[in-house]
């Protein structure tokens, strides 16, 4: 990796700018409640409707004002209103179709669909939804429960409570922090009008945003985790895998001796855009599509995924042999961007959005299941494009890049402008991947469009299965000034010619790859700097995501270890506690399960000495 | 001056007998519940837990409500049952307990929905296909429950209501047709 290089990683890391040309607003949330939005959409009259985190539903009449439709809901994550008198609410027991019969403005007739998947106690039996086809049939995703309790007492209290449904506590396959106890957790489930709800695909890990694209494809995001490489936007057709095998055990004639890793790989469908951990987010949530017709700016059809990490991602759809795939972008950059940029107000924890009347993002954020904040927020096109890459698209012999306003044509003859990479990732048990086969992809040649407003990249070879990465921070616009958001993934699944790969843009991971540091001995880290070494493989792979390769974390969430000296101020064994736990309150994964002892001692080794923190 | 333990009592007491309408919590909650089980909070300060995978009330309280903190952690993910504000005084238990014909057989129950009337709830399921709507409010004195049941079909044939560790309790009809079964917990939690 050279020096220009390294810089350009670095760069990566650092906050993303917002777009000029979109202002973000406060909404007036319901009043005299926490305004946790955890679902959000439009009735056909334009009316919003949101559902808060502690089970109520609002509808916002046309003179602005709130009123409560309904209470008492179990941590609704997904609403389709019909109208303002009968409104569909997901939430943890089942869909309720919510209709206000007697007219006196709150629902007081709740009917049931679905409902007969599995429930637990567990914090993390959510079920996400939600997305109606032309049949009227929905679409909702029960998540895996978590391995991880609140304490020893809980966790010990645990398998004795209650749950709805059979209970299996058994893991199909390897161990891991996520499991489907009771039935077709971790599956999307498709739910008849009258009610019924049967398996439709498998292999979710936590699927908290699901929309149907404007030619009915149904698209779900899931986050990274356990066999689950990176975050994406994925494509659910009906028979589908999508990575976590723990569900599976509730497939008629399952039959866990015939499971491999290796099977699981060949079945697998990896997402249609993966969004790289960390610079594209980390917890993507409701995909929703532009369909204002350009009212929203330059970017019409094209997809915006809120992340509960303080970005909106964009991201564009395309269908290529049959197989879905596309670009995504950064699209609005965390609160702590400069005070200068637009959009830096954007609360953490929107994982909600809808496209209003008015052509403006509606964004929900909570700030429950993590480090969020709670609110609601819209953002505006102000008529102005500035200066992006509108659309990445694949051409027979590679792709082609359209800007919004014309590049300058000198620098889009320049292929040194152009640093096209490509990476993939492993399939295995353990949380997330590290990058591999990470190569640069030189061009055969560049093909600038006479007015500037488009580039054909050709590469000298076209690899599918694999993620194509492109920092742009020395491209200019004809007119001067660097692209807005000037860094760009495709995700490549398929060739135009229809050649795939197996396993999609991951390679099946060779016993005890991408756990460095898992696979020494401590006798193997006693030689001077070892420790410290393993302790910096295992923080870029498992705690760089959120944390920062500098170590400057991200503001509200995960800790900066640079700015905050009181962070690493404590002794070995508070700090250990914590990586093996988790924290709560900041959504940071207990790695207990995750990381041997050995590991966690490394990455401890590895924080004390880089950030210059000695025990105390 | 009203000394603030006495007011903090005083409101106790009189909040739910002051309650107007039905009040639904769908949260984790105690004393052995399903998870997805209703809270409910009748007029008249009568409380009961009613599980819709079995179709029946499991547990009924007095007093106040529920403390909803543990339950809904405000920013924090991991949650724990609701505490309810009072004491139990009556429990049932056992698969779908309202039967028709033979009180041995259980029918098979689907939960189809409910809905909120001003001193009432009503339930609705169907039992081996069959619609039934339940409808639970409190007794004017605030010691039982009402509920009536209204099948969708069932002509004359006798129905039962079933719960663990007691006899089946033979049903009859109130003048608007509706099989009756009244709860009381006086004198017996």
């Amino acid at each position: 990796m050279n020096l220009r290089h390294l810089a350009l990683r670095f760069a990566l890391a650092l906050p993303v700018a917002a777009p000029a040309g979109y202002v973000i607003e406060d909404v007036a949330p319901p009043p005299g409640i926490r305004p946790a939005i955890a679902a959000l959409t439009f009735t056909p009259a334009g009316e919003l409707v949101v559902a808060t985190r502690d089970g109520e539903v609002w509808l916002r009449g046309a003179a602005g004002t709130w009123r409560r439709l309904a209470a008492g809901l179990d941590e609704p994550t997904g609403l389709i209103a019909d109208s303002a008198r009968r409104i569909h609410v997901a939430h943890r027991p089942e869909i309720l179709r919510a209709e206000d019969l007697d007219g006196d403005g709150a629902a007081e007739t709740f009917s049931v669909l679905g409902g007969d998947w599995g429930l637990s106690p567990n914090y993390h039996a959510f079920f996400f939804g939600l997305a109606r086809d032309t049949t009227g049939a929905f679409f909702g995703a029960p998540s895996l429960e978590s391995t991880v309790a609140s304490g020893p007492e809980q966790k010990a209290a645990y398998p004795q409570l209650p749950v709805r449904g059979r209970r299996s506590l058994g893991d199909v396959l390897e161990f891991s922090g996520h499991r489907s106890e009771t039935p077709w957790r971790g599956w999307m489930l498709r739910i008849t009008p009258d009610g019924r709800s049967a398996p439709f695909a498998a292999g979710f890990r936590q699927a908290n945003g699901l929309g149907l694209s404007p030619e009915g494809a149904l698209f779900a995001t899931d986050n990274q985790g356990d066999y689950k490489p990176s975050t994406g936007l994925l494509h659910v057709a009906a028979g589908d895998f999508h990575g976590h095998p723990s569900g599976l055990k509730w497939e008629p004639g399952h039959d866990p001796a015939a499971l491999s890793l290796e099977v699981l790989w060949r079945r697998l469908k990896t997402p249609a855009i993966v969004f790289p951990h960390g610079p594209m987010g980390q917890s993507p949530g409701q995909p929703v599509w532009d369909t204002t017709g350009g009212a929203f700016g330059p970017f019409a059809g094209q997809v915006f995924v809120g992340d509960y990490s303080r970005l909106v991602v964009r991201a564009e759809l395309e269908e290529v042999a049959g197989t879905w795939q596309g670009a995504c972008f950064p699209f609005l950059g965390r609160n702590d961007a400069p005070p200068h940029v637009r959009g830096a107000r954007l609360k953490s924890g929107s994982t909600r959005a809808a496209f209003g009347p008015d052509g403006a993002l509606y964004l929900g954020a909570t700030a429950g299941w993590g480090a969020g904040e709670d609110g609601l927020q819209r953002v505006r096109w102000d008529g102005q494009a500035a200066f992006e890459v509108s659309s990445w698209r694949l051409t027979d012999e590679g792709f082609r890049l359209t800007f919004t306003r014309p590049a300058d044509p000198a620098h889009l003859a320049d292929p040194a402008r152009f640093p096209l990479r490509r990476f993939r990732y492993l399939y295995h048990a353990r949380y997330g991947s590290p990058r591999v086969d990470e190569t640069p992809v030189p061009l055969a040649a560049l093909r600038p469009a006479a007015d500037g407003r488009s580039v054909e990249l050709v590469p000298r070879e076209l690899e599918p299965g694999f993620v194509y990465e492109l920092p742009l921070p020395e491209l200019r616009a004809a007119e001067g000034g660097p692209l807005v958001n000037p860094l760009a993934y495709y995700t490549l699944n398929r060739r135009r010619d229809g050649r795939g790969a197996t396993g999609g843009t991951t390679r099946l991971a060779a016993p005890g790859e991408g756990t460095r540091g898992g696979r020494e001995s401590a006798a193997d880290l006693r030689a001077p700097g070892a420790l410290v070494a393993a302790g910096a493989e295992v923080y870029r792979l498992y705690c760089a995501g959120c944390h920062q390769p500098d170590g400057r974390g991200i503001p509200g969430g995960a800790a900066n270890f640079v700015a905050d000296r009181s962070r690493l101020a404590q002794p070995d064994r508070d700090l250990l506690a914590i990586i093996e736990q988790g924290n709560e309150a900041r959504a940071m994964p207990a790695f207990g399960a995750i990381l041997s002892p050995l590991q966690r001692q490394a990455v401890l080794a590895y924080l004390r000495s880089a950030f210059g923190a000695p025990a105390p | 001056m009203i000394p603030r333990a006495a007011l903090v009592l005083l409101l106790t007491l009189l909040v739910p007998a002051l309650r107007a309408a039905v009040r639904v919590e769908r949260v984790l909650l105690p004393e052995g519940a399903t998870p997805g089980s209703f809270a409910v909070a009748l007029p008249g300060g009568v409380n009961f837990c009613y599980d819709p995978a079995r179709g029946g009330l499991s547990y009924v309280w007095t007093g106040g409500f529920l403390d909803l903190a543990p339950a809904r952690p405000g920013p924090g993910k991991f949650i724990a049952a609701a505490r309810l504000l009072g004491p139990v005084v009556h429990r049932e238990d056992g698969p779908a307990p309202l039967r028709r014909g033979q009180p041995e057989t259980a029918p098979a129950l689907a939960f189809t929905g409910y809905t909120l009337r001003p001193a009432a709830i009503e339930f609705r399921y169907t039992l081996d296909g069959v619609p039934v709507r339940e409808e639970i409010s409190a007794r004017p004195d605030g010691r039982g429950l009402v509920r009536r049941f209204l099948p969708g079909a069932g002509g004359d044939a006798r129905w039962w209501h079933v719960t663990a560790g007691r006899p089946p309790a033979a049903l009859g009809r109130d003048a608007a047709g509706a099989l009756v079964l009244e709860v009381s917990w006086e004198g017996t939690p």
